[in-house]
């Protein structure tokens, strides 16, 4: 079982003491999303650079098999090195649901995405789909999925006994980390959209991908957003999602809101 | 149906808000006047009736008072009927407009003889630069101030159209023909709008300011407009440069 309890650096120092920008922004068009630059203080932020090439560097952390994405990742997991680890900390994980006023069930998944210079562009996508968990949440800690136990998507498990238990993403988190400096035409931004037929290169909003910055969203079926591709360099990004508990999913939007996996 | 006024504070519709002088404009000003930021893709960068800030660890304390937030319009205001639904929906929300800061502009520099840059763009400069300023002045009385003189003398209501220095020299090897010829004629047709508003008693400026934040800081400038917008002034060009700020 992959626990994050009250170890990490994040628990320890305060959240308080490594945020930089206590002035983030809550918007409420195209859908509620909140945005941030100059997130975490200078110290921390270089530090999470270092610990971010250690990993990319050694290049059998990072694979190229995440399907309809031009990009290669790698999983969170229990063992990142600090400060990394404050993503899988339990004050970073009630942080990001409560900028959109809920509680998660603790449930985290994500990772480490690498975008080559001149990468394609995504599909427009909600973000709302379930994901499988080889325990239950609950209050102070952080369940990281573990597909060595159950597969993320399906809940597929060869452990006897287990019974994986179903989420669904609540808050997407995409925070920009190891970029060089961004100017207009650049391109990589994230494209937030009103509706998931809109043209890819008209988006609402375009997120561009700034260093120690961060886009952060409800997901719901209606918030719809992709990569728009045509960066003019690598784009390197920490994407996570934060998960709450089915029955809650659909009481509030009914049956059938859930994106299934293609 | 008359609407009741939401806010004691001036109303002041402000075009060009998602430039520099309007980014500092809102910035500083958001809490004196009831801003109605009208920008084009570029938005402001303020809390608007859309976005506010938030503290990420105490995210229940939604920060600013709302009644300091700016009303945010996106619209292409080279369209007429754009102007209109502006002023309409500036009324519909806020009951009137006591000041118009016309901050809206374009600067593209090139030479007459090397370049077909210049001519390519005259059109859409001199539209930019000189017509929206009237049209938005003038929308603003048809719809409003033409028939309201004591409430307007009372508000000490007023246009403050911001201009160049550009405007008023010419600026030798800097390809500000065109540029300049457009801030020339927005204070011409300042002076004139000064004339033809005074018997309804709305007053008419013009700020000439040196490059900003180059020559001179955009706090300046903006503290400058506000300087316009609440003396007694009216058909009058105030340069600023570096050496300070006099009439022409």
């Amino acid at each position: 079982m992959i626990d994050i309890g009250r170890q990490s650096p994040a628990s320890t120092r305060g959240l308080s003491e490594v945020i930089h920008n206590r002035r983030w922004t809550f918007a409420d068009l195209p859908f509620p999303h909140v945005l941030a630059e100059n997130v975490f203080e200078r110290e921390t932020y270089l530090d999470m650079v270092t610990a971010f090439r250690t990993l990319f560097d050694d290049g059998a952390n990072f694979h190229r098999d995440m399907p309809g994405f031009d990009a290669s990742g790698y999983l969170l997991a229990a063992a990142l090195p600090p400060p990394l680890d404050i993503f899988v900390s339990r004050p970073w994980h009630d942080l990001l649901c409560g900028l959109f006023d809920m509680r998660g069930t603790g449930h985290v998944s994500g990772g480490f995405h690498h975008h080559e210079p001149g990468g394609r562009p995504g599909g427009i996508h909600n973000d709302l789909n379930a994901g499988w968990f080889p325990e239950p949440g609950g209050a102070g800690r952080v369940r990281l999925a573990d597909p060595a136990r159950c597969s993320y998507g399906h809940g597929e498990t060869s452990e006897p006994g287990l019974e994986p238990v179903r989420a669904i993403r609540a808050v997407s988190l995409i925070f920009y980390l190891a970029n060089p400096p961004w100017r207009p035409g650049d391109g990589g931004e994230t494209g937030l959209f009103r509706r998931q037929d809109d043209d890819l290169r008209h988006p609402a909003v375009a997120v561009p991908p700034i260093a120690n910055s961060l886009v952060a969203f409800e997901a719901t079926p209606w918030s719809f957003h992709s990569f728009l591709g045509g960066s003019r360099n690598v784009r390197e990004a920490l994407v996570m999602w934060t998960h709450r508990a089915p029955a809650e999913v659909e009481a509030r939007w009914g049956k059938g809101v859930v994106v299934p996996w293609r | 149906m008359a609407v009741t006024p939401r806010t004691e504070k001036r109303v002041c519709l402000l075009t060009g808000a998602g430039g520099t002088l309007g980014a500092d404009f809102c910035r500083r000003y958001a809490e004196r006047f009831q801003i109605v930021a009208v920008c084009g893709k570029r938005g402001v960068q303020t809390s608007t009736q859309h976005r506010r800030f938030i503290d990420p660890l105490a995210p229940g304390d939604r920060g600013a008072d709302p009644d300091d937030a700016v009303y945010e319009i996106h619209a292409n205001l080279l369209r007429g009927e754009e102007i209109a639904r502006t002023v309409e929906l500036t009324l519909a929300r806020f009951g009137r407009i006591d000041l118009i800061v016309n901050a809206i502009g374009q600067a593209k520099w090139a030479s007459i003889v090397s370049s077909r840059t210049l001519t390519a763009t005259a059109d859409e400069q001199f539209q930019v630069n000189a017509l929206v300023p009237l049209r938005v002045a003038a929308e603003v009385v048809d719809q409003f101030w033409r028939d309201s003189a004591d409430e307007n003398r009372r508000r000490n209501r007023c246009v403050v159209n911001v201009s160049s220095t550009s405007g008023l020299y010419v600026i030798p090897g800097r390809g500000q023909s065109v540029y300049g010829a457009s801030k020339a004629a927005l204070n011409m047709l300042s002076c004139h709008m000064a004339d033809e508003f005074a018997p309804f008693g709305v007053r008419v400026n013009v700020l000439a300011p040196d490059s900003f934040p180059g020559v001179v800081a955009t706090g300046a400038v903006a503290e400058a407009v506000v300087e316009l917008a609440d003396g007694e002034l009216t058909g009058q060009i105030l340069s600023l440069d570096r050496h300070g700020a006099r009439m022409i």
